[in-house]
């Protein structure tokens, strides 16, 4: 996936870039305004911090507008253009590029339409034209028809369709052929707080919204365009000082998505090792459910001593100091039960080294 | 000089003694609110689920804890605080009060001696929606009142908190909400205990819920606050948070900067304490550490 963070003051790019991002996403109407800060690089630095696309309300869009747009993108090498359906009259997108869609192919930059709602935090929000993804998936579906080769895609925010209580994770199923970004944000289900990902909560750290489903679906369907964090809530509340901070926690989100995204061959796709799970649970069978065929246990251990000598789907159950018995270098332990921390304390106390399995992006 | 900390739940037991303090090392602190309510929970007094961990000897109790306190010694760690078990006192369940009155609480008190925490946190009793406010002081102050001895027996305090309640499905004002009532406790209990083993643990998400600021309450108490729960929420719910992550306007939220400005104006020169260990939950084991260390800097931006 190609990662990157929407750019709004006061957020600064040199915040972006510290946190490790190598994409910023832009919205127009800054270039309209007092054009593009200047990124000042640290001594050193050889990262490069690109403009990944432009962003602009579809409710403002002319023909001319869309040409100026579409000049910037190419002056500044984006690679999209993202249109904001917030708020906006149905009709505006078909009218604009029923008339543009020989200069968008010419300009070969593809145009994302975001899904959206209607209201605001004092009302409330509901449906509009552009809220489900059945209606965007129609939109683009007839313009690609226009060109010769698809310019129309689908951006799906996830905050915008908390707030409308989507099932996210099969709106993103939906649109998959058409979904070419996820812009990533949180919300309380309420109001549009556009904060980071995770925060929002029930209970003592229960999710509100379905981050690992969403996650897992996109790893099922190998997504790989853009995830742009348009986390401008968050930034409009933090001092200056922690915009850093809280930009690496959101680097270090891509990080532990990208490390689910390669799991199955980075971890299982071991043919020479003999694989052992450490927990014949509940996350046994989720395991067994999405990987066992692919990639069999050799067997499994459990500390529940009354599984010992059992089987499930033809994988043993072993006590766990039946991993010592399988050389240090033939062996590949993955813990497969929700108590990370203590099993991997036990595991280090025994000296094997293991990863972790997570149940909770597949099931 | 203010330190800036971090609560042990959530991080220890679970990841086991030496991996978990190393792993709140390399965050950056120096203090922790040692939460032994992970050893009872809170949610098994209620329901009077005890486990058998205060059971244990005292002494052997003690030589347990002696193990968290060389393992935070040798990572340049003290805690500043503690969280005992909570409540104290469980309405129709006679034993289970009767056993966290009598065993669970000395024993922490004990064990908080041990460890050199300076202040324990106790939760006020709960008793105003159902026996009226008289009763609730009268008990509280009696409770409290009978530590006195094993407080200066063992050089600790005990700090009570401000608290809420459910009451008709929705959050209300509970003991010590009020900032004048805290000060009540706090000026009654050491006056009896003719020294100062009493103080006050201002929990900033707990103010949120009933709508009262921070600050304010800062204010109001001065000396006597003593140590902190720092987190945020939704104004809805207790959800644990990290400042500055609800809300998309500067207002929004918690006002953290006259908090601090409140916090120098009585010059408060104690720890900076985040109880934000559903952080440890909601995001990804792998953004772990990149959380802890955004609460570190949250608190060293406060401290500024």
């Amino acid at each position: 996936m190609l990662a990157g963070v929407q750019y709004h003051a006061p957020l600064s790019l040199e915040a972006i870039a510290d946190a490790g991002f190598s994409y910023a996403e832009i919205p127009y109407e800054v270039i309209e305004g007092e054009g593009l800060p200047t990124y000042e690089k640290k001594e050193g630095e050889n990262r490069l911090l690109r403009v990944s696309g432009f962003l602009y309300p579809l409710h403002k869009l002319t023909p001319e507008k869309l040409y100026e747009i579409l000049e910037a993108c190419k002056a500044y090498q984006g690679n999209y253009i993202v249109l904001e359906t917030m708020n906006c009259e149905p009709g505006i997108f078909e009218e604009v590029v029923e008339e543009c869609y020989g200069m968008i192919e010419d300009f070969g930059i593809p145009i994302f339409l975001e899904n959206g709602c209607q209201g605001d935090d004092a009302s409330g929000y509901v449906h509009n034209e552009y809220s489900d993804v059945t209606g965007l998936i129609r939109i683009a579906n007839f313009y690609n028809r226009l060109c010769d080769r698809p310019m129309v895609g689908i951006c799906y925010n996830i905050g915008y369709g908390n707030l409308l209580a989507k099932n996210i994770r099969s709106q993103l199923y939906q649109c998959r052929e058409y979904l070419c970004m996820v812009h990533a944000n949180d919300n309380g289900g309420r109001y549009n707080d556009k904060q980071m990902p995770y925060t929002f909560t029930k209970g003592r750290g229960d999710l509100v919204t379905d981050w690992y489903h969403i996650i897992g679906e996109l790893i099922r369907m190998d997504f790989q365009g853009w995830m742009i964090f348009d986390t401008t809530g968050l930034f409009a509340r933090c001092p200056k000082k922690l915009q850093t901070s809280f930009m690496r926690i959101q680097s270090a989100l891509v990080r532990e998505w990208e490390s689910q995204y390669t799991f199955a061959e980075r971890v299982l796709g071991k043919p020479d090792k003999k694989l052992i799970l450490f927990g014949a649970g509940q996350m046994l069978v989720d395991y067994m459910q999405e990987f066992g065929k692919k990639y069999p246990p050799y067997f499994a251990v459990d500390n529940g001593q009354a599984r010992w000598g059992t089987e499930y789907m033809g994988v043993p159950i072993k006590n766990p100091k039946e991993i010592l018995q399988v050389p240090e270098e033939d062996r590949n332990v993955v813990i497969c039960c929700m108590y990370y921390d203590a099993i991997g304390a036990q595991l280090r106390e025994m000296g094997v080294e293991y990863e972790e399995f997570h149940d909770r992006y597949y099931v | 000089m203010i330190d800036v900390g971090v609560q042990t739940k959530g991080i220890l037991p679970e990841m086991g003694l030496e991996e978990g303090v190393a792993f709140i090392a390399a965050a950056g602190f120096e203090r922790v609110d040692f939460n032994l309510d992970t050893f009872l929970k809170n949610s098994d007094i209620y329901t009077g689920r005890i486990n058998s961990f205060f059971d244990a000897d005292l002494d052997v109790m003690l030589a347990y804890f002696g193990e968290y306190k060389r393992t935070f010694e040798a990572y340049g760690i003290k805690p500043s605080q503690m969280h005992a078990p909570y409540p104290i006192f469980v309405p129709n369940r006679p034993d289970v009060t009767d056993y966290m009155q009598k065993v669970v609480i000395p024993k922490s008190i004990a064990i908080a001696g041990q460890m050199e925490i300076p202040w324990v946190v106790m939760h006020p009793f709960k008793l105003q929606y159902k026996f009226g406010l008289d009763v609730e002081r009268a008990m509280n102050l009696q409770y409290f009142q009978s530590l006195i001895p094993l407080l200066k027996e063992h050089h600790v305090g005990v700090c009570v908190e401000n608290l809420y309640e459910g009451v008709g499905g929705r959050i209300t004002e509970g003991t010590c909400a009020d900032p004048e009532e805290a000060i009540w406790y706090v000026g009654m209990l050491n006056a009896l205990a003719g020294e100062e083993l009493f103080g006050i643990c201002l929990d900033t998400g707990h103010m949120e819920l009933v709508r009262r600021e921070p600050s304010e309450y800062v204010r109001q108490v001065g000396s006597r606050l003593k140590i902190m729960h720092l987190h945020e929420n939704d104004a809805l719910g207790d959800l644990h948070q990290m400042p500055y992550t609800f809300g998309s306007k500067p207002e929004d939220g918690v006002d953290w900067e006259t908090f601090r400005t409140a916090l120098e104006e009585i010059g408060f020169d104690g720890t900076l304490s985040f109880e934000t260990f559903p952080c440890m939950n909601s995001f990804p084991r792998g953004a772990r550490g990149e959380v802890l260390r955004t609460i570190k800097a949250i608190g060293e931006e406060m401290v500024g």
